[in-house]
């Protein structure tokens, strides 16, 4: 056994990048041969002008262009105007892949998030043999990232994928709702379809069942309050948890965590002041 | 396919991966891994100390900076108790197959990774996204994505701790010096010229060398250690005052260490800091 091999499959081709520091005032033409643009303004304000459309977008602004072929994208930047723009093209449609839908100019909510991955892609173009697949990658996460801001949406819309809301409609029941008794039935229920059909569509969007996200949700909640309430005994966390029975609580921790959860509790022990680092510690 | 009729965009997104769940294990002195099957594949990235596992009848050995990958539905478990300062990262992924591959990566059983500090940023974008419950799953697939690529491609880059540096070390023996000097000496206040006196060379013959290798200036790659190292002190030592990691990484001028580090990352120290120490732990 020497490794693992993975098949590559990109949905977006990155062609190239560019990144203008902060300088004098000045001009960029960047010409694009059927390619999408993105586009990320860290400092000072840009006007972005390609065909008829102009669009002028201050600190912390992104920008998405799409472009026929022979079209160029000028860029008039203010003195001390610092952004990215990444070329990618769009590879044909993709089987069981998830949407993400974005607008075609928005702020972004953390740009430090967004720089810092669009300075790791201009570091590795940079690289004398640059990676296809981290440039892939990373201009994925950028791309999510700038979905996440307000007008975007991991979540496709409805329209899009019925099957994507139906998913996020049982997360949030079931993030509402997991300390109580709870099952998949119960969901389906409150959600006016059939336990068969919620859970294929539940199962299609996130590839597991919707009794294993409860499960998860549960487990999740109970790793941070036995760190948290650590004179409490567990069946009483179980409780809190959504677990009337605590044997049943142990087992399935024991086969989310790989630990029971006494056992999580002690390796995780220490002072108060460690508590807040040790929510993000959990175990392999 | 890229639309943007009704004004948004619409992507497709996906490379064959599922990320499953991720975290950060501190040794607790005492204790072994459990033996166990898994329906995943995992990577697991030690960050300190030393990891012995068998897979099947295979024995596994990882040191830091060096990179793991586990099979599912084969019986791993550890083969040494933990190491009292084994500190390691890990995930869980699948991995779907029939998406049309483009091209294929090679992600050995255990491999050194080529920049420790970006694989680690990764991991704890993972977990902080992970625990504060932002980490929607494009991003996390991509993040795994970014993180075997980290795993598979070490022995291409020079920076490589073995293979590829034994080769390095042929193809360029005073290359190779200079980088180590700089790795040993990057605390002191040294420079082109002072690293030119210690060497007994020109300046700018150890330039020209060393600009063929790396396609730096050794300058830059003073710079490149200094803002490394001070990566890692910001991410883990969040007692130090900005200024104390800047005298603490060879800077005497801390304004100096901003715009470089500012330069060099597109972040300031602090937005940096308060993008990456979130997982930071502090015990053991």
């Amino acid at each position: 056994m020497s490794g693992l091999e993975l098949g590559l499959a990109c949905a977006l081709e990155p062609t190239g990048a560019l990144f203008v520091p902060a300088g004098p005032a000045g001009n960029q033409t960047l010409r694009l041969h059927d390619c999408c643009l993105f586009v990320f303004v860290a400092h000072g304000e840009l006007e972005a002008v390609s065909g008829r459309s102009e669009k002028r977008l201050p600190a912390g602004h992104a920008a998405l262009f799409q472009c026929d072929a022979g079209r160029a994208v000028v860029f008039h930047h203010d003195a001390g105007a610092e952004f990215y723009a990444l070329k990618f093209k769009v590879s044909p449609h993709l089987p069981r892949a998830r949407h993400l839908a974005m607008p075609a100019r928005g702020k972004v909510d953390y740009p430090e998030r967004l720089t810092d991955l669009l300075r790791r892609y201009v570091m590795e173009q940079r690289r004398r043999r640059p990676s296809l697949w981290a440039l892939y990658n990373l201009l994925v996460l950028v791309l999510c990232e700038y979905a996440a801001a307000p007008g975007g949406s991991l979540e496709a819309k409805p329209a899009c994928s019925g099957l994507e809301a139906i998913a996020s409609m049982v997360d949030a029941y079931v993030a509402a709702h997991y300390r109580e008794p709870l099952c998949a039935n119960d969901i389906a229920r409150e959600l006016h379809y059939s336990p068969g059909y919620l859970e294929r569509a539940y199962r299609r969007e996130r590839g597991i069942s919707v009794r294993s996200a409860i499960h998860l949700r549960r487990i999740r909640e109970a790793r941070a309050q036995l760190l948290l309430q650590r004179e409490v005994l567990v069946s009483e966390i179980a409780a809190q948890c959504g677990y009337g029975d605590a044997a049943y609580f142990r087992r399935v921790f024991k086969r989310t965590t790989h630990m029971t959860p006494l056992h999580f509790r002690s390796i995780n022990s220490g002072s108060a002041d460690d508590l807040r680092a040790r929510e993000y510690t959990s175990v392999g | 396919m890229a639309s943007s009729s009704d004004g948004q965009f619409r992507f497709t997104l996906t490379n064959g991966i599922e990320a499953l769940n991720g975290g950060l294990f501190v040794s607790p002195g005492s204790g072994t891994h459990p033996t166990r099957v898994i329906d995943s594949h995992e990577l697991i990235f030690v960050a300190q100390g030393s990891l012995d596992l068998f897979e099947e009848k295979e024995n596994l050995h990882a040191e830091a900076n060096q990179t793991l990958v586990l099979f599912p539905g084969k019986r791993h478990g550890g083969r040494l108790p933990y190491a009292p300062d084994l500190n390691f990262y890990w995930v869980h992924f699948r991995i779907h197959e029939g998406l049309g591959a483009h091209a294929t990566l090679h992600v050995p059983r255990v491999a050194d990774v080529r920049d420790p500090e970006f694989l680690t940023e990764m991991f704890c974008r993972f977990i902080s996204d992970q625990e504060s419950g932002i980490l929607d799953p494009v991003s996390a697939a991509h993040l795994v994505g970014l993180m075997l690529v980290e795993a598979g491609s070490a022995e291409r880059d020079w920076t490589s701790r073995t293979a590829a540096r034994a080769r390095a070390q042929q193809q360029a023996p005073l290359a190779h010096e200079i980088q180590a000097y700089i790795d040993r000496n990057f605390k002191e206040p040294i420079t082109t010229s002072s690293i030119a006196r210690d060497f007994r060379r020109s300046a700018d013959y150890l330039e020209r060398v060393f600009r063929r290798h790396r396609d730096m200036s050794i300058l830059m790659a003073v710079h490149l250690r200094r803002i490394t190292a001070a990566r890692v002190m910001l991410r883990t030592e969040g007692r130090k005052n900005i200024n104390e990691i800047a005298f603490a990484c060879g800077y005497g001028d801390p304004g100096y260490f901003r715009r470089m580090f500012k330069r060099l990352t597109g972040l300031s120290p602090r937005k940096f800091r308060s993008l990456y120490s979130r997982t930071h732990i502090n015990a053991h």
